[in-house]
C-alpha cells in the first residue's frame, strides 16, 4: 500500500464528506455486478518482485549473452550512457502530452528538436513527433496518400517482411485500398523498375520503396521513381535512419513521405518495442499528415515558445474525420533519438555510418571465403546488413549455428518464397573481432553438420 | 497574482544554436578496416552534406537537464487530467524494464532464448483478462487507440465469419473520447453518434433507436467520461446483443473498477486497457503506452498473432490461429511498457489493485465535495474516479475554463482537462488518481475556490510563474514553424 497515501486516512476523508464507509462510494454499482476478490496472487514487496524479475531476466538471453547478428530493421547498437540519463529525467518521462504549453516547454522544445534533427537527416520539412513503429508508419503513409489523391491502388515492394505486410493489410482495410507488390530482380535483390512501370496507371495512389531494403541493399532505383509518377501520385520512401549518415536523404530525390524506425538511434531493442516510427512529409502535404506536430511561436511577452500545432487534424478535435486515430504515441523514444543524434553530432554520425558499412564489407568478405557461402548474395551495395546465400538448407544451418551459441542471422527465405536458402547478417559497433571469428568458425562448422 | 511557485526559466537555445565546430559527444569504438565511401554506397547515392549540431557531452547533459526543469510531470505534483489517469509511476517499474538483458533482446530471437520475457508477457495477459473478466488477451496494440482499432477489426472479422456482412456501423455516445469515432472509421465503419441522457448516462431509448442489423458494435466507457457508472448497463448489453451487435469497453476509465466490478461480467465482448493509465507506466510526454485488448471466449480465435501460450513449463508464440485478424503492430508490441505493468500488478496483488481503485474514487469524490458548491457538477450521480465540473459561472466575471487552468499553473498545480466532454459548458474534467495525499487534494481544492474570485485582469494576465507566459497557439498554426530551419530571418 506504499503507493496509496490515503490508505491510512480514509476515515477522516469520509467523515469530512459525510460518508460512513468506502462502500458508499460504490453503491451505484448493481449488486449482481460487484466482485469480491480477483483471482490474482496477493501483493509482494519490492525486493521480492525484483528477485523474481531478475530470475526471469536470467532465463532469457540478449546480445550481451551470445554473439547476435540479427537485424531486419532493429539493431543492437551501443547506447551512450547520457541517453539513458536524459530519459531518466522524471519531469520529462512522467509528463503527459503537453496540452498546457506554458508548463511543458521542456518536452515541447525536446520534441521540436527531434523534428528538426530528423528533418535535417531526411531533408524533409515536416516530421511528426512519432508513429508507433516503422510498420504502422508505412500503413499510415498509404492512408495519407489516399487522402491526398483519393486513388485506391498502392504499390509496395515484393521484398517486404511478413510482419510489415500483416500490419499494412489491417490498416488499409477500412479505406478499401488495394495493396499490390512490385516485382524484384531475382538476381539483384532490388526493385525491378520496368515491372513498376508496367503496374503504374492513373488509378495508382502511390509507391513505396525501401533503401536499404529488406536484404540490407541500397536500392538506387529509388532515385528514379519520382519522375516515373505524375505529380499527384505519392512517393513514399522507407529508410534506416542510421544509413542516412552516408546515403542520400529521400528529400533530395523527391519523396513526398519518408518513414522508418528510429530504433537504431539510441533506443534499446526491448524485444521489439517501444521505438519511434519516423514519419516525415513536405509542407505541401502537412495538413494531411497523421500524428502530433510541435510548432514554434511566441508567448505574450514575445519570448520564443513552443506548442502543439495543426491539432485540428487530430482525433480529439476532428473525431471521425481525423487524419488518424493516434493519440498516445512514442514521444519519449523520439527524445532518446534526439539525444543520441546530438551525442554523435555532425562528425560522429558520419564516422559511425562509414564504420558500420565498412564492418559489413569486412564481414561479408569473411563469410564469402567460407566453403558453401556466397556473401553478399547479390552484387549491389549494402549498409550494415547483407544477404548470404547458402549451398544447403538455410533453416538447418541457422539452427546448427544456434546450437553452437550464435544467432547468425534472419532466414529471409522463410518470408519470401522466391528467395531460396538466403539469410541476412547484420553487424554493429557492438561486435568484437572475436565475435566475427566465432561467426566464421560456427558457420563453417554448421555447414559441415548439414552437408 | 504572484505566488511562491516559480517554474524554471532558462534562456536555453536549441541544440543547433549551441556548441562549436569540432566538438563531439562520444568517442567511437575503434575499427581499423575503414573503407572508402565509394566502395560502400552506390556513387549516385552518396550523401554530400549533413547539417547536425556539434556538442560535447557536458553541454548535452546540461541542455536536457534544463529542458527537464522547464517541464512538469507527475513527479512534480498533482496532474489531475480527466480520463488520463496521471498516477504515480513507481520507480521499481523502470528499474526492471531497464534490465540490460531486455535492452539487447532482439525480436527475432528464437523462443528458447526469451523464456523469461515470454513468461512475464503470459502472466500479464492472464492477469489483465482476470481484472477485466474476459476470456483471452493480446498485448500487441501500442496504445489505447490502437487497442480500439484492434477490437473493431476483431468485431469486423467476427461478424463476417458468421456471414453477417451488412454490419457497417459503430455507435458511440456524444461524450465518447475522440479516438472512438476515429478508430471506427479506420476500421472501415460509419459512425453513428447518439446523445447522452440528461444525467450523462447512455440514453437507452436513443441507443435502441440507433441499433439495427447494420450495427457492428457499441463503444462506451464505464464509468462514463463524466465519471458516472452506467446504471443501465444490464439493459444496454441486452439491447446490443439482441440486435446482434458487440459491446466494446473503452478501458480509459478502468481505474475506477479494479477488483470492484468487471467489464466481462457486465456483458462487454471486447475491451482495451491503457497500461500507461491504469497500470502505472509513464506517459513519456505523449508515449509510449500500451493498449492490450481482451475478448470474451467466443472471440478468442480472432486475436492478433502471435498469442503467448504456455505448454507445460514452456512458453511459445502461437502463430497458428486461422481465424486471427493478423497483426496491428510490429513484432509483439511495446514490451518495455508491458514489463512495467507486470511489475505494478505483482507488487499490488489482488488487494492492492482493489484498494487503488477505492482510493482513486475516494480522492475524486473528496475534491468534488470540496468544490461543488462553487463549481457546479451538472449531473447528480455519484462520482467514480473522475468528475466534470463547470466553470461556466466565470463567464460573467471575465473568466473561462482555460483561465482557471492558467491560474492553477501559476500555483504549481497541473490543470484538469478543459473543454471536454463537449456536453458540459466550460468543462473542468478532474481525475486526481489514488496517488495524491489528502493535503495535496486540499491544496488543489483551495486553489480552485480562490481562483473563483479572481478579477478579469488576473484571469487575463495568467500565467506569470511558468516558464513562459500565455503561448500564442493561434499564431503557431497560422505561421507554421515546424523545424529550426524555418524560423524567419530576424531570429
Amino acid at each position: 500500500m506504499h503507493y496509496l497515501p490515503n490508505h491510512s486516512n480514509e476515515k477522516e476523508m469520509l467523515r469530512r464528506m459525510g460518508l460512513g464507509s468506502i462502500d458508499d462510494l460504490f453503491s451505484d454499482i448493481p449488486e449482481g455486478l460487484r466482485v469480491d476478490d480477483l483471482d490474482l496472487p496477493p501483493g509482494a514487496s519490492e525486493l521480492e518482485v525484483l528477485r523474481e524479475a531478475e530470475g526471469l531476466m536470467n532465463m532469457s538471453k540478449g546480445g550481451g549473452d551470445m554473439p547476435m547478428f540479427l537485424g531486419g530493421g532493429y539493431y543492437d547498437h551501443f547506447i551512450p550512457t547520457l541517453v539513458d540519463n536524459v530519459l531518466s529525467r522524471s519531469e520529462l518521462y512522467t509528463s503527459y502530452t503537453p496540452y498546457q504549453p506554458e508548463m511543458s516547454q521542456g518536452i515541447l522544445q525536446a520534441l521540436f528538436e527531434y523534428q528538426s534533427l530528423m528533418s535535417d537527416i531526411l531533408k524533409m520539412d515536416a516530421v511528426n513527433t512519432s508513429m508507433y513503429d516503422h510498420h504502422t508508419a508505412i500503413a499510415e503513409a498509404i492512408l495519407m496518400a489516399n487522402r491526398i489523391n483519393h486513388k485506391q491502388r498502392f504499390l509496395i515492394p515484393e521484398y517486404l517482411t511478413q510482419d510489415k505486410l500483416c500490419v499494412i493489410d489491417n490498416y488499409v482495410k477500412g479505406a478499401n485500398i488495394s495493396v499490390e507488390k512490385v516485382p524484384f530482380f531475382k538476381e539483384k535483390g532490388i526493385m525491378d523498375l520496368d515491372g513498376l512501370s508496367n503496374m503504374l496507371g492513373p488509378d495508382v495512389s502511390g509507391v513505396y520503396i525501401e533503401t536499404p531494403n529488406m536484404l540490407g541493399l541500397f536500392d538506387p532505383g529509388a532515385l528514379k521513381i519520382r519522375e516515373m509518377l505524375d505529380p499527384r501520385q505519392v512517393f513514399v520512401v522507407g529508410v534506416n535512419p542510421m544509413a542516412m549518415s552516408i546515403s542520400r536523404p529521400p528529400g533530395e530525390y523527391g519523396a513526398d513521405i519518408v518513414v522508418g524506425d528510429a530504433q537504431p538511434l539510441g533506443i534499446p531493442l526491448s524485444y521489439g518495442g517501444p521505438s519511434t516510427g519516423i514519419f516525415a512529409t513536405s509542407m505541401k502535404h502537412v495538413r494531411k499528415m497523421p500524428g502530433r506536430i510541435i510548432g514554434a511561436t511566441k508567448d505574450s511577452e514575445g519570448r520564443r515558445a513552443f506548442c502543439m500545432t495543426l491539432s485540428t487534424r487530430e482525433q480529439h478535435i476532428r473525431r471521425e474525420r481525423a487524419t488518424s486515430n493516434i493519440c498516445t504515441n512514442q514521444a519519449l523514444t523520439s527524445i532518446a533519438a534526439s539525444a543520441y543524434i546530438a551525442t554523435l553530432g555532425k562528425t560522429g554520425f558520419r564516422q559511425l555510418g562509414i564504420q558500420l558499412a565498412s564492418r559489413g564489407r569486412y564481414l561479408a568478405e569473411r563469410i564469402n571465403e567460407l566453403e558453401g557461402f556466397t556473401a553478399p548474395a547479390f552484387p549491389g551495395h549494402f549498409f550494415n546488413e547483407f544477404p548470404v546465400k547458402v549451398d544447403g538448407d538455410v533453416c538447418k544451418l541457422l539452427n546448427a549455428a544456434e546450437e553452437n551459441g550464435i544467432l547468425a542471422g534472419i532466414n529471409v527465405s522463410a518470408e519470401i518464397g522466391s528467395l531460396e536458402n538466403i539469410f541476412t547478417v547484420s553487424t554493429t559497433e557492438m561486435h568484437t573481432q572475436q565475435d566475427y571469428d566465432k561467426l566464421a568458425d560456427v558457420l563453417k562448422a554448421s555447414m559441415e553438420v548439414i552437408s | 497574482m504572484k505566488h511562491t511557485y516559480q517554474q524554471a526559466r532558462y534562456d536555453e537555445g536549441l541544440l543547433i544554436e549551441k556548441g562549436k565546430p569540432g566538438r563531439i559527444g562520444i568517442t567511437l569504438p575503434p575499427w581499423e578496416d575503414i573503407r572508402d565511401i565509394k566502395e560502400l554506397v552506390p556513387p549516385e547515392m552518396i550523401r554530400e552534406d549533413l547539417n547536425l549540431p556539434e556538442l560535447s557531452e557536458p553541454e548535452i547533459v546540461r541542455h536536457f537537464v534544463r529542458l527537464s526543469q522547464m517541464n512538469y510531470g507527475t513527479d512534480n505534483g498533482i496532474y489531475p487530467l480527466g480520463s488520463c489517469t496521471m498516477k504515480y509511476n513507481p520507480k521499481v517499474n523502470d528499474r526492471i524494464a531497464s534490465h540490460p538483458t531486455l535492452g539487447r533482446m532482439h525480436p527475432m530471437q528464437p523462443e528458447d532464448t526469451v523464456q523469461g520475457i515470454l513468461k512475464m508477457m503470459y502472466e500479464l495477459q492472464e492477469a489483465l483478462a482476470e481484472i477485466g473478466g474476459m476470456g483471452a488477451c493480446t498485448l500487441q496494440p501500442a496504445a489505447g487507440a490502437a487497442g480500439e482499432f484492434t477490437g473493431l477489426l476483431i468485431a469486423r472479422k467476427y461478424h463476417r465469419s458468421r456471414g453477417d456482412t451488412l454490419r457497417d456501423e459503430v455507435i458511440v455516445p456524444d461524450s465518447a473520447h475522440g479516438t472512438n469515432p476515429a478508430s471506427a472509421v479506420m476500421a472501415g465503419y460509419r459512425v453513428v453518434e447518439i446523445k447522452s441522457a440528461p444525467d450523462g448516462s447512455v440514453d437507452i431509448d436513443a441507443l435502441k433507436e440507433a441499433l439495427s442489423e447494420r450495427t457492428a458494435a457499441f463503444m462506451i466507457t464505464n464509468p462514463s467520461t463524466l465519471g458516472i457508472f452506467e446504471r443501465n448497463i444490464c439493459d444496454i448489453q441486452a439491447a446490443c446483443h439482441e440486435a446482434g451487435a458487440l459491446l466494446y469497453y473503452d478501458g480509459a476509465n478502468l481505474n475506477a473498477l479494479m477488483g470492484k466490478a468487471r467489464p466481462g461480467d457486465m456483458g462487454f465482448d471486447i475491451m482495451h486497457y491503457n497500461l500507461h493509465k491504469t497500470f502505472t507506466t509513464p506517459h513519456g510526454g505523449g508515449g509510449p503506452g500500451s493498449g492490450p485488448v481482451a475478448v470474451c471466449p467466443k472471440l478468442a480465435g480472432f486475436l492478433p498473432v502471435p498469442v503467448v501460450v504456455k505448454e507445460g513449463d514452456v512458453y511459445r508464440l502461437d502463430y497458428n490461429r486461422p481465424d486471427s485478424i493478423g497483426k496491428v503492430k510490429g513484432y509483439f508490441g511495446n514490451v518495455g511498457v508491458m514489463i512495467r505493468a507486470w511489475t505494478f500488478i505483482k507488487i499490488m496483488g489482488r488487494d492492492g489493485l482493489k484498494r487503488a481503485s477505492e482510493m482513486a474514487v475516494l480522492n475524486a469524490s473528496y475534491i468534488r465535495s470540496r468544490i461543488e458548491d462553487v463549481y457546479p457538477v451538472p449531473f447528480s450521480s455519484p462520482t467514480k474516479h473522475e468528475f466534470v465540473a463547470s466553470a461556466d459561472f466565470l463567464k460573467d466575471k471575465g473568466g473561462s475554463a482555460k483561465d482557471v487552468a492558467k491560474q492553477l499553473a501559476d500555483r504549481g498545480l497541473h490543470p484538469p482537462t478543459n473543454y471536454f466532454p463537449l456536453i458540459v459548458s466550460e468543462a473542468l474534467m478532474i481525475e486526481p488518481t489514488e496517488s495524491e495525499t489528502m493535503e495535496e487534494l486540499d491544496r488543489f481544492s483551495d486553489a480552485l475556490l480562490e481562483i473563483a474570485n479572481c478579477t478579469p485582469e488576473e484571469f487575463a494576465s495568467a500565467p506569470v510563474n511558468t516558464t513562459v507566459s500565455r503561448v500564442d497557439e493561434v499564431g503557431a498554426a497560422k505561421n507554421l514553424i515546424l523545424n529550426w530551419n524555418q524560423f524567419p530571418e530576424e531570429e
